[in-house]
């Protein structure tokens, strides 16, 4: 058997070589390789000492045994290479990622794949800053209200440390980045130095490449104290860097068509100085400060704004972020030291193996914090960033509020959100619906879109002279009161949608008003007469934290045994240091040095403005305690937040949730004294990967050495999440007393629907002492597939230690959903537990290759999935919609329909896909890129619609659309199942599952329909097989549910 | 009608199996089988054959049909992929036999002859996510005579050691090396943490590879119909368990 399966692997290459022989277009990839990085080697290599630095150190890249290794994994990387001669290398990996990118032809990736040397091969991708798109389409950068310091007074201000941040770029020219002080001012001359030499272990650097307007001994100084840019990926790429960018450490200019301001506004968040005065158009807001002000910044730049023409905003410009440039950064941070890393870029929402994610979990284990972003696609189930090695960071609300008020003719005034500069008097008023144009359809009308099929969607006849009220969702925000502004209108009353209030710059005087209020008022406003007056902004309060409705939410969708985000910070109306709008001419007079350009500040809100507050904290409490672990970091910050208030969102999408605010919002001066922490290290991560990632374990032994975690819901989170409970469930966890002194801990749990008992219910911890309980959870009154939500908390009569706990009963029968392999023949040994005695049966179905569709060409549209429904319902292909009807017969198992990025048209196109079930249920799939699946197993019969929107790339994007639907008529001898003689209730049992007879090149799908001993389906486990050369993309969208409407 | 088809194809497979006189049953190089259709899947009542030796996989539980699930053949090199949900032994990169759902593997010649079993290698599986004991598992090796347990002999399978598996090599005593049996069969008797073992949950899982028998240089020299006429009787014997 085992020569068999040697020689079906020599035919797997031999076949990728003959199909790909005419697929000579090379792409980026990133080559994994087997030996581990220097910064978690721990010294398996004959002749080469450890490199991994013991807790509490630094990764040291100059050490002796630090250089050799990397000279071993440079001799590694060029015998692969080797492999693949010809293809141009863009860039190495050696410190926390052992690989290299590489533009590769599809034989070459085949020829790599077939190297022992070679762990996996991943494409390239794009992704995107996590800013929520305030759109730079008017050349208004959104200013909002004065910065609340969430952690005002607090002692520590991040002296010594370092923090790295991944983004696009600094403006060096911000006060936030000066290393001297005046009069308590940052400044750049004159004063006193305020900043030493960089701190000792510091072995990072400005750029000694020379970049466009960047110079390092001139814009680099003892706060400032790195700043390197990575584009080789983005060259690669191909993509035509826009006039607005530098190659340099330089943020890019921000203005019309820009996208700039992002890296600075991140990095000033985590670390700028205190006292740096914000000013915006003029005014003074006061000063600003980063979270831990007194921290050294490294910026590291990997985003780049290109040109491209269908850019949905409308800017003719995109900004991009490529995954080699940022494992680069990340390779380059951990080796110069920082302390710190903030990544506030979109992520995978469902795969650990991520080249990112691995290279932040190499940082992680040499003991650097890295906090990440969420994601801004909620409120549906859409986080990011779902690796248990990092801080994922959701976004909500501060208490201070840009507010003003709207006043009516009959005397009712409304306050919400402003930043209304100029008072307008009494107006006449209009809806917007009423001063459409003839040619204007209503929706479009309705949301003050500034067209409706090609024509002016606003009539000015009606709106001249007026107050509008457009209502929220869809298009920008600022395009709504430009398109009032162009039709004559004189003020806008923007009605919210449920994704919260926000105060930015219009073009007309506007006030951002509930969907509440704004229901009185639209129903005021068609009234003989009516008008409404607008004052100037005012800086209010407001009850918060309250969750953003933007903030993408949990569950997890690669395990839902494990919670994401972790915790929230605000990052709503977050004022910090940006980049100015610069004429071309002025840019060029920046990038040759002969423009010192001035600071700018702008409000911006997303998940990506939370993450470095976090990032600023950690370095807060790194300085506090600098042997804590990167985990005992962030359970500090988990079990000592408090809760949000509600969002009033129904549902799973409610922000009081877990799955919105994970443990909670953070609490920093009490995060510095936890009582106890959930620490894991390099040895909880091992175990970790070994369960769920074990072809990315190096050396393979370690599996063995440290073993195979039972469950990831065992991993040592400071929360406890439990997908699929039969009967009962027993979660262990282990708890650090890092206070002073001896403690006794009490515990209390309560998870409604269950019986939760705590073991042992007391713990008793000397200083440093570690101890292991058990939480057992006994299901009662729990309805079954319904999450329930709870709480543990450890508390010694100073500390409260409170972890949330999340639970679900699962099906009488639990069995896998997903089953992936990549041979022709194969088999898999699955558990099944079973909440049920008897004997069970099955249906099959499959294995079924692939059917294409025809090629499709749309036009982008920049559709989110709420407007991606709304036409998916509607059922009529348009021109960024291609709508195919699919009739789902009884009997089905599973129907599966993808989009693959490798059948689209032009490299980079962003397609997504959605499928609509009978009864108007949907699945969406919105990944960057095109690589999107949807799937539902046991669906009910009838007529469903796959919907594929073009949401923006090449002018033209054309689409092959993959669909299987697998049905019991389709079983065949190609896959077997095989089932126990019987189960027991609460019990476990082997299930067998074989394929065979499968062809080389193609993509197979195949089901199988557990079903209790009355014959009814409790289970679905569907086997995606890829005998394509690729692994499948493990991206179930699981149940059939109105989860991941984002965008 | 199976059984006589059986110790027909089984006479044929010896037939052509020339003067190999490797008592080992590593799994290796398994051939197909008629009676293992499923393979690398087992089912209740499956037989396949290596060297000298028939192996069947039987389930023991009340009202047991054939086909039910009790074993397969585990490619040790890829048990990362095979082994999704399950805990294998991680220290054999070789094909072995998983014996699953409280399966009951048996071992007995093709022609017929006495066996005596020197040692095998073995290895508790567990089930993803359950907890399982210091010592995990009672594996009983069992020689039998005229369709009757003759002599026995318990090994005892530690649980996990860093949450891993390993295959350990166990010896069989003399007085089991030295009784010539018919066949012989391991049976499985899951442990709890007080310590009692049972096989009635499906959790009595092993893995099993390498099994040492003593050779007998003369039974091939011997076979002929006489040999095949006993390959016929050992399976009848083996109904009767």
């Amino acid at each position: 058997m085992k020569l068999l399966q040697v020689s079906l692997a020599s035919l797997v290459l031999c076949a990728s070589l003959a199909t790909h022989a005419a697929g000579d277009i090379r792409r980026t990839y990133i080559v994994q390789l087997a030996a581990e990085p220097a910064a978690s080697y721990t010294g398996n290599v004959t002749g080469f000492a450890a490199t991994k630095p013991v807790a509490g150190a630094r990764f040291n890249a100059r050490s002796s045994a630090a250089l050799a290794y990397k000279g071993f994994l440079d001799n590694q990387h060029n015998t692969v290479a080797a492999l693949v001669r010809g293809a141009p290398i863009v860039a190495k990996y050696d410190t926390v990622y052992n690989g290299f990118a590489a533009k590769l032809t599809d034989a070459e990736v085949a020829a790599l794949q077939a190297s022992p040397l070679v762990v996996a091969v991943h494409v390239d991708e794009a992704r995107k800053l996590d800013t929520i798109s305030t759109p730079t389409f008017l050349g208004l950068k959104a200013p909002g209200g004065l910065w609340s310091q969430t952690v005002a007074g607090f002692a520590l201000k991040g002296e010594d440390i370092v923090i790295g941040v991944v983004d696009g770029g600094i403006w060096p020219e911000s006060p936030s980045y000066a290393d001297r002080v005046n009069a308590g001012n940052p400044v750049f001359s004159g004063g006193t130095l305020a900043y030493g030499a960089a701190p000792a272990g510091w072995l990072g650097s400005c750029s000694t490449v020379a970049g466009e307007g960047f110079v390092a001994a001139q814009h680099c100084n003892n706060k400032l104290i790195g700043a390197q840019f990575f584009n080789a990926g983005f060259i690669a790429s191909g993509a035509v860097k826009h006039w607005t960018e530098f190659y340099s450490p330089r943020d890019s200019v921000a203005g019309a068509t820009g996208h700039g301001g992002h890296g600075s506004h991140t990095s000033s968040t985590a670390g700028g100085n205190s006292n740096a005065p914000a000013v915006i158009g003029g005014l003074s807001m006061g000063p600003a400060s980063g979270m831990a002000p007194r921290a050294r910044i490294a910026a590291y730049k990997v985003c780049y704004t290109y040109v491209n023409a269908a850019a949905t905003d409308g800017t003719g410009s995109q900004n991009s972020c490529f995954t080699s440039d940022s494992m680069s950064a990340i390779d380059k941070a951990v080796a110069d030291g920082v302390h710190v890393i903030n990544y506030s870029i979109s992520g995978s929402l469902t795969n650990v193996n991520d080249p990112v994610e691995q290279a932040f979990l190499r940082a992680t284990n040499a003991g650097v914090f890295v906090a990440a972003s969420a994601g801004n696609s909620g409120p549906a189930a859409s986080v990011a960033h779902i690796s248990p090695w990092l801080t994922t960071v959701a976004a909500s609300t501060h208490d201070r509020a840009l507010k003003g008020t709207v006043t009516l003719g009959n005397g009712a005034t409304y306050t919400g959100a402003s930043m209304n500069a100029t008072a307008l008097g009494a107006s006449p008023m209009i809806l917007s619906v009423d001063a459409k144009a003839a040619t204007a359809s209503t929706s479009d009308a309705n949301l003050c879109f500034l067209n409706s099929g090609g024509l002016p969607t606003l009539d000015p006849a009606k709106a001249a002279g007026k107050v509008v009220v457009c209502t929220r969702g869809t298009n920008a925000r600022v395009e709504k009161s430009l398109t009032v502004a162009t039709a004559g209108g004189v003020g806008m009353v923007l009605v919210d949608n449920g994704g919260g209030l926000v105060a930015e710059l219009h073009s007309v005087p506007t006030v951002h008003v509930t969907a509440a209020d704004g229901a009185l008022i639209k129903a005021y406003a068609p009234l003989a007469g009516s008008t409404a007056a607008i004052g100037t902004f005012f800086i209010g309060t407001q009850p918060a934290p309250v969750m953003a409705g933007f903030s993408s939410r949990g569950p997890n969708a690669g395990d839902d045994n494990m919670l994401k985000p972790d915790l929230t910070a605000p990052g709503v109306d977050i004022i910090a240091t940006v980049t100015p709008g610069l004429s071309a001419a002025q840019r060029d007079a920046v990038a040759n040095g002969t423009l010192v350009p001035p600071p700018d500040w702008a409000s911006y809100q997303g998940t990506s403005m939370s993450s470095p507050h976090v990032a600023g904290l950690a370095a807060l409490l790194r300085q506090a305690h600098p042997t804590w672990s990167p985990a005992a970091i962030k359970s500090s910050l988990m079990t000592t937040a408090t809760t949000t208030l509600t969002d009033g969102l129904a549902g799973a999408q409610n922000g009081l949730l877990p799955w919105a605010q994970g443990a909670g919002h953070v609490v920093p001066n009490k995060a510095v004294d936890p009582g106890l922490v959930y620490d894991a290290g390099t040895a909880d991560y091992i175990r970790y990967q070994c369960k769920v990632n074990k072809a990315a374990v190096s050396p393979a032994s370690d599996c063995t050495t440290f073993g195979t975690l039972d469950q990831t819901y065992n991993f040592n989170l400071p929360s406890i999440t439990v997908g699929s409970i039969s009967g009962n469930v027993t979660v262990t966890r282990k708890v650090t007393n890092v206070g002073t002194s001896s403690a006794t801990y009490t515990s209390s749990a309560t998870v409604p629907g269950f019986t939760p008992v705590v073991t042992p219910a007391s713990l008793t911890l000397a200083p440093g002492q570690t101890k292991t309980f058990t939480l057992k959870l006994t299901a009662t009154t729990a309805v079954a597939n319904a999450w329930n939500y709870g709480s543990l908390t450890w508390t010694d009569g100073v500390h409260v230690v409170k972890s949330p706990v999340t639970a679900k009963t699962g099906n009488p029968i639990v069995a896998p959903s997903l089953v992936t392999g990549t041979t022709v023949a194969g088999s898999r040994l699955i558990t099944i537990q079973t909440g049920i005695s008897g004997r069970l049966s099955a249906n099959k179905g499959g294995m079924k290759n692939v059917s294409m569709g025809a090629l499709a060409a749309l036009t982008g549209g920049g559709l989110g999935s709420v407007a991606l429904k709304a036409a998916c319902t509607a059922g009529v292909d348009t021109a960024s919609v291609k709508v195919y009807p699919v009739t789902i017969p009884a009997g089905t198992i599973v129907a599966r329909f993808a989009l693959r990025d490798a059948d689209v048209g032009t490299a980079g196109d962003d397609n997504d896909l959605m499928l609509l079930s009978p009864s108007g249920v949907a699945t969406y799939s919105g990944n960057d890129g095109s690589n999107e699946s949807v799937q539902v197993s046991n669906p009910v019969a009838g007529s469903y619609k796959v919907c594929v929107t073009a949401y923006g790339g090449a002018a033209s994007m054309t689409h092959l659309l993959s669909s299987w639907v697998v049905t019991t008529a389709d079983a065949s001898s190609s896959l077997n199942v095989m089932l126990p003689g019987n189960v027991v209730a609460g019990g476990t049992a082997t299930v067998g599952l074989s394929w065979s007879g499968l062809a080389m090149g193609g993509r197979y799908v195949g089901g199988v329909q557990f079903k209790d001993p009355a014959g009814n389906v409790q289970a679905t486990t569907v086997l995606l097989v890829g005998t394509d050369g690729v692994a499948p993309l493990a991206d179930p969208t699981g149940a059939l549910s109105a989860k991941q409407l984002r965008k | 009608m199976k059984m006589l088809l059986k110790a027909t194809v089984a006479a044929a497979m010896l037939a052509s199996l020339g003067a190999a006189q490797a008592a080992v049953v590593t799994f290796d190089g398994l051939a197909d089988s008629p009676f293992a259709t499923s393979m690398p899947l087992l089912g209740n009542g499956d037989e396949f054959y290596q060297s000298t030796f028939w192996i069947d996989t039987l389930s023991t539980k009340a009202g047991a049909l054939p086909g039910d699930f009790v074993g397969a053949i585990v490619d040790g090199s890829d048990v990362a992929n095979t082994c999704f949900s399950l805990v294998c032994p991680t220290n054999d990169a070789t094909n072995f036999l998983a014996s699953l759902n409280d399966g009951l593997p048996a071992f007995g010649r093709l022609d017929g002859g006495a066996v005596n079993v020197v040692q095998f290698d073995a290895s508790f599986i567990a089930a993803s996510g359950v907890t399982v004991p210091p010592t995990a598992l009672l594996l009983r090796l069992e020689g039998y005579i005229n369709g009757a347990v003759a002599a026995q002999q318990d090994f005892l399978l530690p649980g996990p050691s860093a949450g891993a598996y390993s295959f350990s090599t166990y010896y069989a005593s003399d007085a089991f090396k030295n009784t010539n049996f018919d066949f012989v069969a391991f049976r499985g008797f899951a442990c709890n943490a007080a310590g009692s073992c049972s096989r009635s949950l499906d959790t009595a899982q092993f893995a099993l590879d390498n099994v040492n028998f003593v050779p007998e240089p003369n039974a091939w020299l011997m076979l002929g119909l006489v040999g095949l006429a006993a390959a016929g009787a050992s399976s009848l014997r083996r109904r009767s368990i």
